[in-house]
């Protein structure tokens, strides 16, 4: 299974889950970043940094550790 | 008939909620608001054309009622109060919504609609997005129980006038409230808590549910109901009934829970509305292009360098310009009072006094203007924020935080929005650590001493022709603050046992041009505030000190300035000092910084002036270069003790009114006092070390 983290830059792809045993996916779900939402990964920054990502009309930053508790299917 | 009504302003961050209570206010806000008072939310009052006064409150952005910084928590508090006292609900909330981001927008404003307060929307940006085009507003306003909405554009003033004229005509008798309904399957699980607040508070059953959500969702919550230990009990105990009746491998769904009704919620609303997505995600837009570029792996870093060169270099090349004007306008004013009135103490209080201690200050103000509007500019075009992506990595590694970034970039202007602002990061421990270092970030009231100490004593040489000496000396101590404050964090962070909280989920909003209204307006306002407030600290210190200076006088009647009170004090530090390169005459200037480090610089103009007999306004610069140490027959500045007096300004624990704002944003005098002790231990070692070692080579 893939996450979020590990998509292509300018690749997009479906949520399918999240990770919900940490306590961040509450502050994700609420961003909208809920299963079956579109997103696209922007940038990534190098030595394992927050990657950008296009969920709607938004830009968001998100951490590798918050990045990887997103399951997508491309 | 003289009304007034109260309005909240409510929504997400970056939704143009600042612009927005600009534009309203104008220059009324009230700015006596700092130091030393937590600033919750903005406040301020105007009128309308019917002569209905309308406060307006001002909240920071939040995307939701749960709560992840502290101006969240702000946020929900302000709400979460409106449950025991209905006195402090407003009459309306004013929702600013993104209309580039519809949906997401309308989570907030769903949990909003609960409280049954009457909602105006303003769908903000209408300049990029028609939202009209998007959605039938006529019918969003129905579904969602709206008391209007209004197509509003803060940069083209669009439904400006639409808004004045509903708020002139505010029925405060709406009732045609929607909201969320719970489903049947939701509301078996939260039935037993909806019951206990419904009865606790006397709430109806639509914001009895939504408490009963975020309670379900997360159960740390129950701190913000503000409850006696029965009530809570009570609570805990209907909490875990909810439990009972859920199996227990949908435990952990619960957390998106909310997430999950309201934007299903919203979407039926959208549909209902013809919402047309334009959405197509893999259109590169021209903001995305210019992050290609600005957020590059190698090519962000440098240009963010570049861009900051550029900043501190054309703050002192550029604003010489006014501060000319301003000098030769001080020394009229002050020559003038000279020759006006008759050679008297009263004379000499206006003119050496208060004209010589203001003055020194306010030549600094252009300058102080410059830095202040860059800053300006890198927030409101949303480039901050790229920064703090960017260095989010290098920051955790400091032990700071990504959004660190923007409290530290203030605190170039003044440390005090700074600590303040640090009430967006997330985890406390990376907020105190935020906080401790962030007085070392050089900010505008060194300005004033580095730029006297190096346009008098650093030569005014280009190396290569293209890199100022001057300019680059500033860039020096700048440098050196910043490059202390992170070493530090990696230590504080170290000794700090406090569990940091690594999330960091952060918008980046598309780049913007600047609303130059909106920019001035801010820019006015900051300066007006570092006037008053430098002006009276500096007022009242001008009059104690040419007091201090002036008396007494010595036998013959004469003033000799190093017998008088002030003179006293110096002499006796000056052995403390003297390891440092200083001499008593600097040795007052440190006492007074105390209050605020720009005195020094009023200070020094104020004992040059009363030290001189001639009638005219004396130009401190000279002065100081001409000084010379009867002890020693030596000069007493030289560019040694210039640049180590810097120094101590870069390190020194000196604005009371920082330690005053730490002490209310960290709850403690435990942090202030330790700020103060590891800054002028810092201060005087770093001094001591430059003077010893510099003397050497001269």
């Amino acid at each position: 299974m893939n996450t979020l983290y590990d998509l292509n830059i300018n690749t997009s792809a479906i949520i399918t889950s999240l990770d919900s045993s940490s306590i961040v996916c509450n502050r994700l779900s609420e961003l909208g970043l809920l299963p079956g939402a579109k997103v696209r990964l922007i940038n990534k920054t190098p030595f394992g940094g927050p990657v950008q990502i296009k969920l709607n009309h938004s830009y968001l930053a998100v951490r590798k550790e918050d990045a990887i508790l997103i399951n997508v299917s491309i | 008939m003289d009304s007034k009504i109260t309005i909240s302003l409510f929504g997400n961050p970056n939704a143009g909620k600042t612009a927005v209570f600009n534009l309203l206010t104008g220059l009324n806000q009230k700015v006596s608001n700092y130091p030393g008072i937590t600033v919750e939310k903005k406040i301020s009052q105007f009128s309308l054309k019917n002569n209905t006064k309308v406060r307006i409150e001002d909240y920071p952005g939040a995307y939701s009622l749960n709560p992840q910084s502290l101006d969240e928590e702000i946020v929900s508090n302000s709400c979460f109060s409106w449950l025991d006292n209905n006195f402090s609900k407003p009459d309306a909330i004013v929702y600013v919504l993104d209309s580039s981001n519809l949906r997401r927008n309308l989570f907030f404003l769903s949990q909003l609609s609960s409280f049954k307060i009457p909602i105006i929307l303003l769908c903000n940006m209408s300049d990029i997005v028609n939202i009209s085009e998007l959605v039938n507003l006529k019918s969003l306003k129905k579904e969602l129980g709206l008391y209007d909405v209004i197509e509003f554009s803060a940069v083209t003033k669009q439904g400006l006038n639409s808004f004045l004229k509903i708020l002139e005509k505010f029925n405060n008798q709406f009732s045609d409230f929607n909201c969320m309904p719970i489903t049947k399957s939701i509301n078996k699980i939260v039935a037993p808590l909806s019951k206990v607040f419904k009865e606790l508070y006397d709430l109806d059953d639509d914001l009895s549910d939504l408490f009963s959500i975020l309670l379900i969702g997360d159960k740390n919550r129950i701190k913000n109901f503000n409850l006696d230990q029965v009530n809570k009990e009570k609570v805990l105990d209907a909490y875990n009934a909810c439990f009972s009746n859920i199996d227990s491998s949908m435990i952990d769904d619960l957390k998106t829970i909310e997430s999950d009704i309201r934007y299903g919620y919203i979407d039926k609303v959208l549909d209902l509305c013809d919402y047309k997505s334009n959405i197509n995600i893999e259109e590169q837009t021209k903001s995305e292009k210019i992050d290609s570029l600005l957020t590059h792996n190698w090519f962000g870093p440098i240009i963010y360098v570049g861009i900051l060169y550029f900043i501190f270099q054309s703050i002192f090349n550029y604003a010489s310009i006014p501060m000319d004007w301003i000098d030769s306008g001080i020394s009229i004013i002050g020559d003038y009072v000279h020759n006006l009135l008759p050679d008297s103490w009263f004379q000499s209080l206006i003119a050496d006094g208060i004209i010589a201690g203001f003055g020194g200050i306010v030549i600094f103000l252009p300058q102080i203007l410059f830095l202040m509007l860059f800053m300006i500019l890198l927030e409101e075009t949303g480039y901050m924020t790229r920064i703090a992506f960017m260095f989010d990595k290098f920051m955790r590694s400091v032990g700071l935080h990504g959004k660190s970034i923007l409290p530290i970039m203030s605190g170039y202007a003044c440390a005090i929005p700074g600590i303040i602002s640090a009430r967006t990061i997330d985890s406390w421990k990376e907020r105190l650590v935020t906080i401790l270092v962030l007085p070392l970030i050089s900010c505008s009231a060194r300005l004033p001493v580095y730029v006297l100490m190096i346009s008098a004593f650093v030569p005014d040489i280009y190396i290569y022709n293209i890199i100022g000496l001057q300019g680059f000396m500033m860039v020096v101590m700048y440098f050196l603050g910043t490059i202390t404050a992170f070493i530090l964090a990696i230590v504080f962070s170290k000794f700090l046992s406090a569990k940091s909280n690594p999330s960091f989920i952060m918008e980046l909003p598309p780049y913007r041009l600047p609303i130059i209204k909106s920019v001035l307006n801010q820019l006015y306002i900051k300066g007006k505030l570092f006037v008053v407030n430098a002006g009276k600290i500096i007022l009242s210190i001008s009059i104690i000190l040419w007091f201090l200076v002036s008396f007494p006088k010595n036998d013959l009647g004469e003033l000799e300035i190093s017998t008088s009170y002030a003179g006293k004090v110096g002499h006796f530090i000056e052995p403390a000092i003297e390891p440092l390169g200083f001499d008593w005459k600097i040795g007052i200037g440190l006492i007074t910084s105390f209050a605020a480090r720009e005195v020094v610089v009023s200070t020094l103009a104020t004992i040059y002036n009363v030290s001189d007999d001639e009638g005219s306004m004396v130009d401190l610069k000279n002065a100081m270069i001409n000084d010379i140490n009867p002890k020693t027959g030596k000069n007493v500045f030289n560019p040694v003790v210039a640049i180590s007096l810097m120094v101590f300004y870069v390190y020194a624990a000196q604005c009371v009114a920082t330690f005053a704002v730490v002490r209310t944003e960290t709850n403690t005098w435990k942090w202030p006092l330790f700020m103060i002790f590891y800054m002028t231990f810092l201060a005087y070692i770093m001094s001591f070390i430059i003077f010893q070692f510099g003397s050497r080579f001269l």
